[in-house]
């Protein structure tokens, strides 16, 4: 399967139309380019040794958990937060350096399946149903963890507020 | 806030973020050379496999029923420049009063470190506070430290490093030649790992394209290439000290290894040479008698020390703990952070999220400190052993420094909770006592 031209095209052609938007996904969950891209690759490696069984099923579900699972996986083996590179970090992400380093911080306050089911749902705009697949969860479980993380940035991260505008009318 | 601003905020905050292009093409490659290995790796263990089978018809072996199953096992074949398997000891059968207080002590209950405020303070030569903003700091190089007690990179700042000597007074690295080490633009954290040597008079600070080893005692620091094929550009974000002081371990910190070789670097200070190893420098640490120890986690939830004499793997042990630890920190036990939460999802391994204390020679759990409030963000860092029985680890992110007794179960602190964010700091465990 892995020695055809045709496979390898179809494969590229996927990569190339949903490379972006994973990589943005990818970046949010972990707040980090480089591993942002490790981590889109070696997820993009499993997908393509299952190409043969992907291709003509749903590839964008199968990688999604992937990264996800990959992703939380990666925090919790993490033996400590490099606190310092935050406000470096931001110039790589192509964002307002202030509003995205805002956003990270923000984001690093919400745990790991707060923070996934906030970049499936915000980000990646799907519905509870299929943010739940994604992350091999109950509907109600995407509920809770959703309100939770919207209380924890409205609480703990203020900031966020100035950004929308709120901070304003207080 | 509402679920539109958010929205808005996120992918305001990625802006246009971009992969690189060539991202399809090199996943499609690595894809067909790990299709191959597998493959090969098949038809080779078919081989052995058919090989064992015609010397076990040759050579029936005797069954000796006396002999207990061992969960420790001898190597093999290993990866890379791994040989020699080492002898495997037997294990001993364990007195019941020695059984009956490891289950005591594993049964410690959970902590709710959001009560760490509570605990009493452990005397040690530290000050109850690790800020050091309002502190004076003199400069390093016109007023050096005999030994250092812990380094702090200061929030936000790369370069500003401030130093607290065992006088207890603050000094500011101003060490010339220093610079930020960048990970694809990223800034490396410059005091992660255990930086500071154990007899506290020397601090290994990651470098672009090596490693530079500053002497506290003068300021003056020394520079280690590390040879630039085997660079990447993140080297250094985990850096231990071989307990003589002879040796640095480092390497990358990446996690996913499979795409980049799964090795470190091992630096002699006294001769400069640079040997590359195979081991994950953030997954090992060095034992009292200067071997390695690497933790390996599978997603088949096995769980495993591999031991090294120089870049030589000797033996590998089965830990019988569950999958989800990191960070070992090695005296003659071995200690592990573990986070279960956060991603199963399921009901009843709240408890499970804590620190373990296990034997390396022969992969038993030994203590467990289950500890509630145990957010990812707030990882346990794990700074090493205060003496045999004490660990010393930080909790709400290095604001507050914890000892635990594992064989008592007693909880101390040795500092205030700090007001202070985000900063990194390193300690020289060895010297607080």
């Amino acid at each position: 399967m892995l020695d055809s031209d045709e496979a390898r095209d179809s494969f590229t052609a996927w990569v190339a139309a949903r490379r972006d938007p994973l990589l943005r996904s990818t970046y949010l969950l972990t707040g980090d380019r480089q591993r942002a891209e490790d981590l889109l690759q070696e997820a993009l490696v499993k997908v393509a040794r299952r190409w043969g069984k992907l291709r003509d099923t749903n590839p964008d579900a199968y990688i999604r958990k992937v990264i996800y699972h990959d992703s939380i996986s990666w925090w919790r083996s993490r033996r400590e937060v490099p606190v310092a590179e935050v406000r470096d970090l931001v110039q790589q992400a192509g964002g307002a350096p202030e509003h995205a380093m805002l956003v990270q911080q923000a984001l690093a306050r919400l745990t790991a399946k707060q923070r996934a089911v906030v970049v499936l749902r915000y980000v990646e705009d799907l519905t509870e149903v299929e943010a739940a697949a994604a992350l091999g969860v109950s509907v109600g479980t995407v509920k809770s963890q959703t309100a939770a993380a919207l209380r924890r940035l409205r609480e703990q991260a203020p900031e966020l507020m100035e950004l929308t505008g709120e901070g304003d009318t207080r | 806030m509402n679920h539109d601003q958010l929205r808005t905020l996120l992918q305001r905050s990625v802006g246009d973020l971009r992969a690189d292009p060539a991202v399809g093409e090199r996943a499609w490659r690595t894809a067909v050379q790990q299709d191959r290995r597998q493959r090969f790796a098949i038809v080779a263990g078919a081989a052995a496999g058919v090989a064992l089978v015609t010397a076990l018809i040759a050579n029936p072996p005797t069954l000796d029923r006396s002999v207990p199953p061992a969960t420790q096992t001898a190597v093999s074949t290993a990866p890379e420049t791994a040989s020699t398997p080492a002898t495997t000891p037997s294990p001993s059968e364990p007195d019941p009063e020695t059984l009956t207080e490891r289950l005591r002590r594993i049964n410690q209950p959970p902590w709710d470190n959001v009560d760490v405020d509570q605990l009493p303070m452990l005397d040690t030569r530290l000050p109850p506070s690790l800020d050091p903003r309002n502190q004076t700091a003199s400069a390093l190089s016109e007023d050096p430290v005999e030994a250092a007690l812990a380094v702090v990179q200061m929030p936000g700042r790369v370069l500003d490093i401030r130093v607290l000597g065992d006088d207890r007074r603050w000094r500011q690295l101003d060490t010339p030649g220093l610079e930020p080490s960048f990970s694809d633009g990223s800034v490396v954290s410059l005091v992660g790992g255990s930086p500071i040597s154990p007899d506290g008079r020397q601090l290994a600070l990651p470098q672009p394209g090596g490693l530079a080893v500053v002497d506290l005692t003068s300021g003056l620091s020394r520079r280690f290439d590390i040879p630039a094929n085997d660079v990447p550009p993140w080297v250094g974000r985990a850096t231990h000290w071989s307990p003589d002081g002879t040796q640095i371990m480092t390497g990358p910190a990446t996690f996913y290894t499979s795409l980049r070789p799964r090795h470190g670097w091992l630096i002699d200070v006294s001769s400069g040479d640079v040997q590359p190893v195979p081991y994950d420098a953030t997954q090992a640490a060095f034992t009292p008698d200067g071997t390695v120890v690497e933790l390996r986690n599978w997603d088949c939830g096995l769980c495993q020390v591999w031991r090294y004499q120089g870049d030589r793997l000797t033996e590998r042990v089965t830990l019988d703990v569950e999958l989800y630890v990191v960070a070992p920190a090695v005296r003659d036990v071995m200690a592990v952070s573990r986070a279960v939460r956060g991603w199963s999802g399921s009901k009843g391994v709240e408890d499970q999220d804590g620190i373990l204390v296990v034997d390396p020679e022969s992969g038993e759990l030994l203590a467990e400190l289950p500890m509630r409030a145990f957010h990812w963000a707030e990882n346990a860092k794990l700074f090493g052993w205060l003496d045999d029985e004490t660990l010393v680890f930080s909790v709400h992110q290095q604001r507050v420094l914890v000892a635990w007794n594992y064989q008592s179960g007693e909880l101390s602190r040795l500092t205030d909770p700090a007001t202070m964010p985000n900063f990194s700091l390193a300690l020289a465990v060895p010297q607080l006592r």
